[in-house]
């Protein structure tokens, strides 16, 4: 893979994820891939994550689930419920499966601020199953900031005291998908990779180089503003949101060339400020979020 | 015979609930359900900048959080005296239609159909219980629409980021309104999706949870609780249109009245904490966590109107608005959520002609030294409050009553069970070895634990976090 | 003064430009030239609020001009963006002067970046300017605000990467 060239994203809003796709059906159907199981676990969070996963397009979560994956848990979802549901989750560890973990994982009272479920009579921490899903995973996604990082779950002054995902799990290897949440193309284009060519090429902090490579500012369409010190006062103007405190300069992603929900959108195309969502240290390292004491105070405008 | 049945993880909700219910004689004589994680984001909020709020509290929740924006920027607009222009209110009410949309669609097909429905398509689905009895036409025909419903409430998503960015978790909602300006192309862009999810909503879900509702008629008889109903107001107070949708209204058996919000109270007298009284205002200081306390049984407070327990949500907007008059029960509160989403589609297409294109309402706001400022709103799962107080230009305090709250609070000095305790008391349950009726009762509230268990200040021995 | 003209010189060929892309505009048949033309008039637009923003503040503060000192970058008079020089990282100030400014700690804390004012950081007793340096968006850099001595915060993060420092204008010195 050295000194290979990545993909030119910037042409590419849906392709990679597209493209993946479409090349692990044509391998399902020649059987030359086999679907694989997957353990969708819900931590310490908001379950935006899994939210977010069902806006997937290309992919959808129907074609997710009867071509790509096997999905033996995931709690938002499963008909199952109580102690049936987590013996699903029991029974999954017999096989081989993929893991993929969203929400941080809460570690005060030795777990108990984020119990998932009742196993023989006992509660199950979400501490516990990360540890004990993590050791036995054939490959595993810390989906979201929460479960890369800690994120907005372990804000200051972090009462439940959670972290990422590789602080209970530190000698296991992961690819962290940060993002709040994660786009559905962040997340299925990875698992389509992982099907399909096994892992993806990631960065030094485990990040899929084929999303996280590039800043935002460096992609941003609002760079020649920033360029000439053109720079937006308030919300709401076309120009640099660099002085409201813009965290596209120190936040490496592709939303400005992919853009969120059918790729109609994202924040700094609703003239805000990108918040840093999809960079490790977020939110108390990207805050604040919003700042109009920067610029100067002009009166009469 | 009395016999425990212990459910958890309730699963096909937000977030993470435990449900601990005794019966006798096959009926449920007594309830608790507890909420199995825990953020603190009152904590987290303090000292941070007032701005930050309104991105940061959407955190709380995947699936709602444009209601949290929503509910924060209000806060903030009262804090800092502003007035949002019309087409601020009607840009950023859009926004939150497309919630509803996205929310009620998933709600009942992803996490109330598999209750009702045996889908067969895929072992994700399979129950533990057999009580299904949908004609095969009918189930396989729902079953399909279980997928099909994914490509609307994706494009209900869709809508949103428009206005506002991305979902979930907008950028575009904030004071003022909205952060950004209306455009032919955005307002037709909109329009032609509206009108794809309107139509599957009459076409497809209403029919559809009717048919579920012939089928299991016995639950227009269960889940019903004690009848009081309570809203904010939901898309209403404007300058021109007046009110499209429901005013602020609280109803009991005995009268129906306007909401006057200096009548919550929030009562800790069965929940973890000390004060000077076991009454607050919602916008007194917190209280200090306390688990030795006598009688306390869960880290949830007990929101009350004058004093009594109240249900918020759809059905509960419906009734009061004077356009549903079946019945409060589990099956009731199903079909209003079909009905509304059908209702807010209606609001949103008004919303959606007053627009002016390139209207800019976004202003270079200043922070006071000092402010207080609430936020009520009516959001999908029921009335949702913010209370905030500024300080040295922060937050010096943050409070959030969330709906599922006032659905799942606790008992309180005067007896009142909590809502949701309420509506399962007296359930007869057919399989004490495979109930389904306990889940069936409490997803009818659309419960949501990413919000009610994120938001209570913990304690130092904390073991679970009961919410009711 | 000269800069002044030679701004005010600017503005009136930016306005020329205006006129007759407005006029281009309402006589277009081909409409492929339009967005081409309208994304000029836009970048025209731009820049004229912000030279007036400039020549605004200039009046308002009677701030004595010094020609090889702008206070804030100017644009060249060429829409062109190619001639343009981009303004990060800012050319560091020619004048022997400001190398040779000290501030005391309390000094320093009042280049907050705050309502227009430039952001100062320190390291190693050297000031550095990080205004418009794009790791520091509205004057904070991963939680951390302008006007402060940084020194055992870089050392801690950015150890081995003095080369970031080089990048930044030096203002003067720690005293």
């Amino acid at each position: 893979m050295e000194g290979q060239i990545l993909p030119p994203e910037s042409l590419t809003n849906e392709a990679i994820a597209e493209r993946l796709t479409s090349t692990a059906l044509k391998s399902l159907k020649k059987r030359t891939i086999k679907k694989k199981n997957l353990i969708y676990l819900e931590l310490n969070g908001c379950s935006g994550n899994i939210i977010s996963l069902l806006n997937g397009q290309n992919p959808d979560f129907e074609y997710t689930l009867n071509s790509m994956v096997d999905l033996k848990f995931c709690n938002s979802l499963m008909a199952a419920e109580g102690e049936p549901a987590i013996e699903k989750l029991m029974k999954a560890m017999d096989d081989e499966y993929i893991l993929a973990v969203e929400g941080a994982v809460a570690l005060k009272n030795n777990g108990l601020y984020n119990i998932i479920g009742s196993w023989q009579g006992k509660p199950l921490t979400g501490l516990q199953a990360a540890k004990m899903l993590g050791e036995k995973a054939s490959h595993i996604l810390a989906v979201g900031a929460c479960a890369t990082h800690g994120g907005v779950s372990a804000a200051k002054p972090n009462p439940s005291q959670s972290v990422g995902l590789q602080m209970v799990l530190p000698d296991k290897k992961m690819i962290k998908l940060p993002g709040c949440p994660v786009h559905p193309d962040w997340f299925l284009g990875t698992l389509a990779h992982l099907l399909l060519y096994g892992e993806p090429e990631t960065d030094n902090l485990d990040r899929p180089l084929m999303f996280y490579s590039t800043l935002i500012h460096d992609r941003c369409p609002r760079r020649p503003f920033f360029d000439r010190g053109i720079f937006a006062e308030k919300l709401g103007d076309k120009t640099c949101l660099f002085k409201l405190g813009c965290r596209g300069p120190v936040t490496r992603v592709d939303c400005p060339t992919r853009q969120w929900n059918g790729h109609v959108n994202w924040p700094i195309g609703d003239n805000t400020p990108c918040i840093g969502c999809a960079q490790f240290g977020f939110p108390d390292a990207m805050a604040p979020f919003i700042s109009y004491d920067t610029t100067r105070v002009v009166k009469n405008e | 015979m009395s016999k425990r049945i212990v459910i958890n993880p309730l699963t096909r909700i937000s977030g993470f609930m435990e449900i601990d219910v005794m019966i006798d004689q096959n009926q449920v004589v007594d309830v608790k359900t507890k909420g199995n994680l825990f953020r603190g984001f009152e904590q987290m909020l303090v000292g941070r900048s007032p701005f930050d709020a309104v991105y940061f509290t959407q955190r709380i929740c995947g699936i709602c959080s444009a209601a949290h924006s929503m509910a924060s920027s209000r806060a903030l607009e009262d804090a800092l005296n502003i007035e949002p222009m019309e087409q601020g209110k009607y840009l950023r009410d859009i926004i939150h239609c497309c919630e509803f949309l996205q929310n009620h669609i998933r709600h009942f097909y992803q996490y109330t159909v598999p209750d009702y429905v045996k889908i067969e398509q895929n072992s994700l689905f399979q129950a533990d219980h057999d009580d299904f009895r949908l004609p095969k036409s009918i189930n396989d025909r729902i079953s399909q629409h279980y997928f099909d419903s994914l490509k609307y409430s994706r494009l209900a998503h869709e809508m949103l980021a428009v206005l506002g960015g991305k979902a979930p978790h907008n950028h575009g909602v904030f004071i003022g309104g909205i952060t950004t300006q209306a455009t032919a192309e955005k307002v037709v862009h909109i329009d032609s999706i509206l009108g794809k999810i309107a139509r599957f909503i009459d076409e497809k879900m209403i029919p559809d949870v009717y048919d579920i509702a012939r089928f299991y008629a016995d639950y227009f008889r269960l889940g019903g609780g004690y009848g009081n109903l309570l809203t904010y107001g939901a898309f209403n107070h404007y300058k021109e249109l007046g009110t499209l949708y429901v005013d602020p209204l609280v109803s009991t058996l005995e009268s129906v009245e306007a909401f006057d919000e200096s009548n919550i109270q929030e009562k800790i007298d069965y929940s973890y904490y000390k004060s000077i009284t076991n009454s607050n205002q919602p916008n007194e200081e917190v209280t200090e966590p306390d688990m030795d306390k006598e009688k306390a049984y869960s880290w949830v407070k007990a929101p009350r109107y004058k004093g009594l327990p109240f249900e918020v949500g759809p059905l509960a907007r419906l009734i009061l608005s004077g356009t549903y008059n079946n019945g409060i029960s589990a099956m009731d509160r199903t079909i209003a959520r079909a009905l509304e989403a059908k209702k807010i589609s209606e609001v949103m297409k008004i919303l959606l002609q007053q627009i002016i294109p390139g209207v800019d309402v976004q202003k270079k706001y200043e922070l006071p030294e000092l402010a207080t400022g609430r936020g009520l709103v009516d959001t999908t799962r029921g009335a949702l409050g913010h209370w905030l107080k500024i300080q040295d230009k922060k937050i010096s305090f943050y409070q959030i009553i969330t709906p599922s709250t006032w659905d799942f609070s606790t008992r309180d000095d005067n007896g009142f069970r909590g809502t949701a305790e309420e509506a399962l008391v007296g359930t007869p349950i057919q399989n004490p070895d495979k109930p389904a009726e306990i889940g069936r009762i409490l997803r009818s509230f659309d419960p949501c634990m990413s919000c009610a268990t994120h938001v209570y200040s913990p304690g130092k021995q904390v073991k679970t976090i009961k919410v009711f | 003064m000269q800069n002044i003209e030679m701004i005010s010189m600017q503005i009136n060929y930016l306005v020329t430009q205006a006129r007759h892309d407005i006029y281009t505009l309402s006589t277009l048949s081909d409409t492929s030239m339009k967005p081409q033309i309208l994304q000029r008039l836009w970048d025209a637009l731009s820049t004229i609020h912000f030279l007036s923003e400039w020549l605004a503040n200039q009046a308002k503060t009677s701030y004595h001009f010094l020609p090889s000192q702008p206070s804030i970058p100017v644009p060249s008079g060429n829409l062109n963006q190619s001639q343009i020089p981009p303004i990060t990282p800012l050319p560091t100030p020619p004048i022997s002067q400001s190398n040779q400014r000290t501030f005391t700690i309390g000094e320093l804390a009042t280049f907050t970046g705050k309502n227009g004012r430039p952001a100062y950081v320190a390291v190693n007793g050297i000031v550095y300017d990080v205004t418009n340096n794009r790791a520091w968006a509205a004057a904070t850099h991963f939680g951390l605000l302008a006007g402060k001595d940084y020194t055992q915060e870089f050392a801690s993060c950015h150890a081995g990467q003095q080369s970031i420092l080089a990048t930044l204008p030096v203002v003067g010195r720690l005293v």
